[in-house]
């Protein structure tokens, strides 16, 4: 049976009236293609050609034109049929801004500064192993734990630094009991992690992160050769102590109990194949390709002047390409940068990367108690410390309170100063949404906060590494891939 | 924006109608450029002229830079348009995303 009546064409429904949508607030990128990437204040982005961008905001695209729906499903125009675009805007906006209402869930602990390796790109000045001036104190950390506790965060990640934590495991031990003792009253969701070289994993220690839930995280930099250029240890047996370490957690706790990441030094740059290859020997499924730091040793050894952003980026690009080859070959590996991007752009609330937030994360979103008590806003913050800068030092454990660590003018000033959505360039960049602030960074190579960001190695990485994204997005397999990287 | 004229070959100048451009847009085209040129703004009347000197050694860049700067003049002009337009409608979201919570005024 057929309809006695067909329906009008689609043209009849839409009533042909020109300039009769409003602009919703959006910024817009040039790409390197010369494409503009229009993206809302919530993330949402539309490509367009530049004559249609001008037409767009010259209120030239009609209803009947393909582009004016696309443009209306991403909330860069609302018409008379759209009233609740701006309701859901908002919405959108709140739920991205979410983390800042839960303030600071990260609370890193410097239980000593002893190390046994001597890496030259270490960003703390590291202590040699029998120097126990150098460990922090269980009243330290007690002080720490209560000042903790007073996060309004219900999910609180104690993660232990050093130095080489594990060369004070007894304090770790006592700080994982009392927090979880403290816990019971508390009731926040605890994690743990240790970030540590390896070096000490043995029984004593896989039993108590067994019993404990507690995660690894490690520094792999790729082969042999590299990893023990990169990060020198006496005895030149770095790399097999890291590998052993590795493959014990792996059959003790479980593969997804320890994590690697590695940092790029010159000798790093044309081996981004094997680097990755060697996380995918040793079975990981994600790889975080990071330029280096510009602080401690990084920059008395001069590290961080020995290759550019373009040099970094051809890096970058080459090893996230071949991650992509090895995911559409059957093995799953991310690229942790990716992923956090990926994140910004396609879900609807923030990833809580902390060097990469608006407003920025230093202190809101993740705090360091040094091994002495002193507070810093940032493990880079800390660090900037040992070279003989205190700009972040919020207050001491012993000697401050939490509104006065937490409220501190240095803190404040910092995060309102540095807000991309109001510092030069970043207000009118088209990928703000995806990017952050990172005002430790600028302090230490700028000697300003807020920074110059078309002098800028994190404004240029962050553009390179975004436009790279939505370049491979183009690309259906592609897009598959990075997409089941987020899902 | 009327005519361009070189100075000497690690300059050249611009001369914009303010009708087209206002100094804000200037301003910022030439500080998002600032890793390449230096510029030296000044504003007679209805004109505004940017003097930019190049900061490479390379002369050959001249032309490239000239027109990158055109286009960044171009594209802080349509941003400006956008904002204004949208300016209160901003508000409203913000208003609106926050209406419940402490932030709100």
């Amino acid at each position: 049976m057929t309809l006695a009546k067909k329906f009008h064409s689609l043209e009849n429904y839409i009533k042909v009236v020109e300039s009769d949508y409003q602009l919703l607030p959006f910024n817009f990128h040039r790409m390197p293609d010369s494409a503009y990437l229009c993206v809302n204040m919530v993330g949402e982005y539309v490509s367009l050609k530049k004559n249609e961008l001008i037409s767009l905001v010259n209120g030239k695209i009609k209803p009947s034109d393909v582009l004016y729906n696309t443009l209306k499903s991403k909330h860069i125009i609302m018409d008379r049929d759209s009233s609740v675009a701006l309701d859901l805007l908002a919405l959108k906006y709140r739920t991205k801004q979410n983390r800042v209402s839960q303030f600071t869930s990260l609370h890193m602990f410097v239980v000593t500064l002893r190390c046994d390796y001597t890496c030259k790109y270490c960003q703390v000045s590291r202590q040699t192993e029998d120097v126990d001036t150098f460990d922090m104190s269980k009243e330290t950390a007690l002080a720490a734990l209560e000042l903790m506790f007073m996060s309004p965060s219900k999910s609180l990640k104690i993660e232990f630094q050093g130095g080489e934590p594990l060369l004070n495991f007894k304090l770790i031990q006592f700080i994982v009991t009392s927090a979880l003792k403290m816990n019971l009253t508390e009731k926040r969701k605890l994690q743990f992690v240790i970030t540590s070289n390896l070096s000490f994993v043995d029984d004593d220690v896989l039993k108590f992160c067994g019993d404990h839930d507690i995660y690894l995280s490690t520094s792999l930099d790729g082969p042999e050769e590299l990893h023990n250029k990169n990060r020198p240890r006496p005895g030149k047996d770095g790399y097999s102590k890291t590998i052993e370490g590795i493959k014990k957690i792996q059959s003790h706790l479980g593969p997804d109990k320890v994590s690697a990441l590695m940092t790029t030094t010159i000798g790093s740059l044309s081996q981004p194949i094997e680097i990755i290859d060697e996380y995918v020997r040793l079975d990981f499924h994600s790889i975080f390709l990071r330029p280096l730091s510009p602080y401690g040793f990084a920059i008395k050894t001069k590290q961080v002047e020995k290759y550019n952003i373009d040099k970094w980026m051809i890096f970058y690009k080459t090893g996230l390409d071949y991650i992509i080859q090895l995911n559409k070959s059957g093995y799953f590996l991310t690229e942790q940068y990716a992923v956090i991007i990926l994140n910004k752009i396609f879900n609807p609330s923030n990833p809580g990367y902390v060097d990469l937030q608006s407003p920025a994360g230093i202190g809101i979103s993740a705090v360091i108690y040094n091994y002495d008590g002193d507070v810093y806003a940032s493990d880079e913050a800390r660090m900037l410390k040992e070279m003989g800068d205190e700009t972040f030092k919020l207050g001491n454990v012993f000697t401050s309170n939490y509104n006065e660590i937490f409220g501190a003018d240095i803190l404040l000033d910092s995060l309102e100063q540095s807000l991309p959505e109001s510092s030069p360039m970043c207000s009118d960049c088209g990928l703000v949404t995806y990017c952050g602030a990172d005002p430790v960074y600028h302090h230490a190579t700028q000697g300003d906060v807020v920074g110059k960001k078309p002098l800028s190695f994190f404004c240029k990485k962050n553009t390179s590494i975004i436009e790279h994204i939505f370049k491979l997005l183009e690309n259906k397999s592609n897009r598959k891939i990075l997409e089941s990287w987020i899902s | 924006m009327s005519v361009v004229i070189a100075t000497d070959k690690g300059s050249f100048e611009l001369k914009l109608d303010t009708d087209i451009y206002s100094i804000e847009v200037c301003k910022k085209a030439c500080y998002a450029l600032m890793s390449h040129i230096s510029c030296q703004l000044g504003k007679t009347g209805n004109q505004i002229t940017i003097v930019a000197t190049l900061n490479s050694d390379h002369p050959e860049d001249k032309q490239q830079l000239k027109a990158l700067l055109m286009d960044e003049l171009l594209d802080y002009s349509l941003r400006e348009t956008i904002s204004s337009k949208t300016e209160n409608i901003r508000d409203i979201i913000l208003s609106n995303a926050f209406s419940n919570s402490k932030l709100s005024g």
